[in-house]
């Protein structure tokens, strides 16, 4: 994997860098690199931007959208490796959406900017549950919600025993993701599991995977699945991913899908959802999510800009556009945004934001699924 | 002496150039050649080479467990015998489908002709991603067929979106073009004479079929056989976002079993076994290949 | 019993100009009729119409009494014989020669008596196992002679079934296929461009020309009368002559002054006609002799015989003689012509003008 990209930075990055840079004589011009969906982008480009540049004169930034092109932040984040290597310009100040963990060995090298209450004020608003390594820095998450058309589901499920419970009286009306192929399935399946072990995220942690008391875990949220099985669109068969399930519930196939938040608000703006379609978390224990985490390399060309930039991210007027604009969850505490916006989003804030490790608990997870699940294997 | 020579030394010249000729002709394969061994054929023998490894204590010694390992789990079994199952199914339906259409494209001119030829090279240029959403709109569940069905009245449609049937589906769709060009000019080389001398012989339109054209194309047959059955076993997109979640298509386990669960050992020795189906059939096809050539020699 | 009737028919595609239109033909029992004319004069339309091949615009075609318009090629008892011959490479020579038994259901043992039994009398025993693309192009021929023999049909139809092969085999295979209908005696109808072939197979001549017949007679009528200076210059190598010229006062006056004098010609005084000339019916003499004088122009060498290119002022003749001729390029000469020999064609139409002296010749053969 590696070496693949390796190759392709050596090919594909190198002109994408050319053009760039643009100094204006008094403005400072940050370089913000951007490899999410389009609606990511155009967040950035029309409502940041002005507002950024408002709120710090001097300061602007130049978007540069990297989707599709090599690995996308990760060619960039490798250039910014490089360049501190080597001691040149990284020609980049800002990852709107890097994780550098990604990047083997760029935390030991010192490559990313240590974020604190000291250089980032803002940080002191942050939502607890999104603190863990101090070189990335939590903006914005999304959650997977349970969305349903709400002309056809009378009481919107607030348990997930309510979830199986409607599906049961509904056989082939509810639906989820394979996990392997989108989070809102694998956050669902997930949810299982952590029904199945007395609703208790804590019992998974990354070192505790071992085996057979994993199986044993695993195989209670299996009971509860396989319970669910026969219920499900087309007595269990799931469908390939978040977007498919999407379209699931559009063409009214089902009625009920687990579902990412800034998917399906964004589908029902657009239209393609009904207006009918609500969401809504669990509030026994709400299905897991993540966030997304800026980046700023310690080596970036303009880096108190980067800084003043991110702080200028955690600020609430920026945290209240990323819930309107993008359906994203803000990444400062929900007590810091206007009342009436914690009041419109009522049923989707979660009481807490649970996890689930990474690693070989991901994929027996997954596998598992496959094996016992999808092929509708009941075990003894 | 010198009367001796001169043949010799005449023959010897032209074995010059023919080596020459030899030589140029090498040299203008080399690069590609080079390639290929490089890029293709080397880590394939490793890959190869390495699922013969098996890990013990303090090292590796080579074996079969691994394969052992593949055939013990029901899981990869059943995966593997639905995909050879559906694979020949599909390739069956592809090609009578593409015949029947070669044989149209054969038999007729004008327009219509024209068009059908263009419209049956069209799945060609839809990549299988557009194809295999297409046909979930048009298949699924509310869709387009389902829609029309009911509106004459035919209600208790099953979508087979998510079922073996829709891989299928997708399949013989995306699979129509290439036969239809490879049996079209096979069926091309068969002389209208031929066929107006059965009808003159008091042959019927099925015995011109089986006894007369079929006879004469089966060498394309065999080669549009080999090239569905290639495309189809290690396909991805289409069983992927089509077919059920299990059993899965080699490609799709493959690709979970390398991407999803990172277990590179266990997906090389998939891709091994899938590599020995695709080159059974593959070797058949050029065998075919070569026996045409030298038919024509 | 397997007289072929062809009435009024006419055949087009689609809306476009008709490609023929009211042939009239009757081919009796057993008799062997040679179509001949130029590619894309309609001779294989009209024999694949025969055969069922294509469809009969109008007008009717009857076999042995019965009208076969509607009837599938299988029921109207022809055998036809292709041009490329159209076997079945992945069948054996047996398997060639016996599909149309197979078709028809005839058991095995009786089929490979049959099959047996042609390839002998074709000359192909040996190769019964093997496959056409292991034959040469004459024996490949037979096979396909054979394939219609052994059906044993009323009718056989030939579609130029010897234009691929070389001269030689061509004139082997003419006398075999001659042989073979002397032998069977089924109707045979046989489409060819080569003149040479249709004057030495057939017991009469159809000449065709732009989808119409153009005569039907014997090979001998057609070449001594020709209906039209098409027929005329189509039949016989070399060449016939042609002198455009006008009748006055009982000759005709070649386009150059010369006056050329024919017998039995009075009462034409002003028609423009095309003089005839057959080159091997014409002779060299010494100069101031014969009819007209002319200059040679060149002599080409034939090895039976040499073919004398003269001139007549600026018109070109050439003359066809066995004798050895003792001239060079420029020497005057004289050219023969017996006032027999003559043939007179409207200037115009093209048609056939008969003289006096024809009728005299006619009663001469007559008698």
């Amino acid at each position: 994997m590696l070496n693949r990209r390796n190759f392709i930075i050596s090919t594909a990055a190198m002109p994408l860098v050319l053009g760039t840079r643009a100094y204006a004589q008094d403005t400072r011009t940050l370089q913000v690199f951007i490899d999410g969906d389009t609606n990511i982008s155009n967040w950035w480009n029309d409502i940041i931007k002005p507002a950024f540049e408002a709120a710090n004169p001097g300061y602007t930034f130049n978007v540069t959208i990297t989707r599709g092109v090599g690995d996308g932040n990760g060619t960039i984040a490798q250039r910014a490796l490089a360049a501190m290597q080597s001691g040149t310009d990284p020609q980049v100040d800002y990852f709107e959406e890097y994780n550098p963990e990604d990047l083997e060995g760029s935390i030991e090298a010192g490559l990313w900017t240590a974020v604190s209450t000291d250089n980032v004020p803002n940080l002191s608003m942050i939502n607890p549950a999104a603190i863990d390594i101090p070189v990335r820095l939590p903006y914005r998450g999304s959650q997977v919600l349970i969305a349903y058309d709400s002309a056809k589901v009378e009481t919107a499920p607030r348990t997930f025993a309510d979830i199986v419970a409607w599906a049961k009286a509904n056989p082939g009306r509810f639906t989820y993701g394979r996990p392997d192929k989108g989070g809102s399935g694998s956050n669902f399946v997930i949810r299982a599991i952590h029904e199945g072990n007395g609703r208790d995220p804590s019992l998974f942690t990354r070192e505790n995977f071992a085996q057979p008391q994993a199986d044993e875990m695993l195989q209670k949220g299996w009971d509860i699945l396989l319970d669910l099985h026969p219920y499900t669109f087309g007595e269990g068969t799931y469908p390939a991913g978040n977007t498919p399930a999407l379209q699931l519930l559009a063409q009214g196939a089902v009625d009920m899908i687990p579902a990412w938040s800034d998917q399906a608000i964004q589908a029902i703006n657009q239209g393609v959802l009904p207006e009918t379609t609500k969401l809504v978390q669990l509030q026994d224990l709400a299905l897991c999510g993540g966030f997304a985490y800026s980046s700023i390399p310690s080596n970036a060309t303009d880096l108190d800009g980067a800084l003043k930039l991110a702080n200028f991210m955690l600020t609430p007027e920026m945290q209240t556009s990323c819930v309107r604009e993008i359906g994203g969850f803000p990444g400062i505490d929900w007590s810091y945004l206007p009342a009436e916006l914690k009041d419109e989003y009522i049923d989707v804030i979660p009481v807490s934001i649970p996890t689930f490790p990474s690693g070989d608990w991901q994929t027996a997870k997954n596998d598992g699924w496959y094996r016992v699940v999808a092929t509708n294997i009941v075990r003894d | 002496m010198t009367s001796d020579a001169n043949p010799a030394g005449r023959s010897g010249a032209v074995r010059t150039m023919h080596l020459k000729e030899n030589l140029a002709g090498l040299a203008l394969v080399a690069a590609p050649l080079g390639l290929l061994l490089v890029l293709i054929l080397l880590p394939t023998v490793s890959m190869v080479w390495n699922t013969f490894q098996v890990p013990v204590e303090g090292g590796t010694v080579t074996g079969i467990a691994r394969y052992q390992a593949f055939f013990a789990d029901s899981y990869s079994v059943a995966n593997l015998r639905y995909t050879l199952i559906w694979t020949l199914i599909s390739c069956v339906t592809a090609l009578a489908i593409s015949l029947g259409i070669s044989l149209y494209l054969r038999f007729s001119e004008g327009r219509i002709a024209t068009m059908i030829h263009a419209l049956s090279l069209f799945p060609l240029f839809v990549p299988a991603i557009i194809i295999s959403y297409a046909l979930v709109r048009f298949l699924g569940p509310n869709g387009l067929l389902q829609l029309l069905l009911e509106q004459v009245g035919i209600t208790g449609y099953r979508t087979p979106y998510l079922t073996p049937i829709g891989p299928f589906i997708g399949f013989v769709w995306e699979n129509i073009p290439l036969p239809v060009l490879v049996i079209t000019a096979g069926l091309s080389q068969v002389s209208d004479h031929a066929i107006e001398a059965a009808r003159d012989l008091g042959a019927g339109a099925w015995r011109i079929l089986f006894e007369i054209l079929l006879p004469q194309v089966h060498r394309s047959l065999l080669i549009a056989f080999a090239l569905i059955f290639l495309g189809v076993i290690g396909a991805y997109t289409v069983p992927y976002l089509l077919g059920p979640p299990a059993p899965e298509m080699m490609g799709v386990f493959m690709q979970r079993t390398l991407g999803n669960l990172q277990r590179p050992d266990e997906a090389q020795v998939q891709a091994v076994i899938l590599m020995v189906l695709s080159s059974i059939v593959g070797g058949f096809y050029i065998a075919t290949m070569l026996r045409g050539e030298v038919g024509r020699k | 019993m397997a007289e072929i009737r062809i009435d009024k028919v006419s055949k087009s595609y689609g809306k476009e100009k008709a490609l023929m239109q009211g042939i009239d033909l009757t081919i009796m029992d057993g008799e062997f009729v040679v179509i001949l004319g130029p590619s894309g004069c309609g001779k294989s339309t009209l024999l694949r119409m025969i055969a069922g091949l294509e469809a009969v615009t109008g007008g009717t075609i009857s076999i042995a009494g019965q009208v076969v318009n509607d009837l599938e090629p299988r029921e109207r008892g022809c055998a036809m014989v292709f041009q490329n011959y159209a076997l079945y490479p992945h069948m054996t020579v047996a398997e060639n020669i016996g599909y149309a038994l197979r078709v028809a259901r005839v058991a095995k043992a009786e089929r490979m008596a049959r099959v047996a039994m042609v390839a002998g009398s074709v000359g192909l025993t040996e190769f019964l196992d093997r496959k056409p693309g292991q034959l040469s192009g004459g024996q490949r021929q037979r096979v396909a002679m054979a394939r219609a023999i052994v059906r044993e049909p009323k009718v056989f139809l030939f579609d130029e079934p010897l234009s691929n092969l070389d001269a030689t085999l061509r004139v082997q295979m003419r006398h075999e296929i001659r042989k073979i209908h002397n032998r069977i005696g089924a109707t045979s109808v046989f489409v060819t461009h080569d003149q040479q072939e249709g004057m030495t197979l057939a017991d009469r001549l159809v000449v065709m020309n732009k989808g119409t017949i153009e005569q039907v007679g014997s090979p001998e009528e057609i070449y001594e009368r020709p209906a039209s200076t098409y027929v005329a210059g189509f039949i016989g190598s070399p060449a016939m002559n042609f002198l455009p010229g006008e009748i006055q006062g009982g000759a005709v006056i070649l386009e150059n002054g010369i006056r050329l004098p024919v017998p039995g010609l009075s009462g034409l005084d002003g028609t423009m006609v095309q003089v005839g000339l057959r080159p091997e019916r014409l002779s060299l003499t010494g100069p101031g002799r014969g009819q007209i004088s002319a200059r040679v122009d060149f002599v080409e060498e034939l090895g039976s015989a040499r073919l004398a290119h003269v001139l007549v002022e600026d018109i070109a003749i050439s003359v066809l003689t066995g004798d050895k001729l003792a001239i060079a390029p420029g020497d005057e000469v004289g050219i023969a012509i017996a006032p027999c020999v003559v043939q007179l064609f409207d200037g115009t139409t093209g048609k056939r003008i008969e003289t006096a002296a024809h009728a005299a010749q006619q009663v001469e053969t007559v008698s």
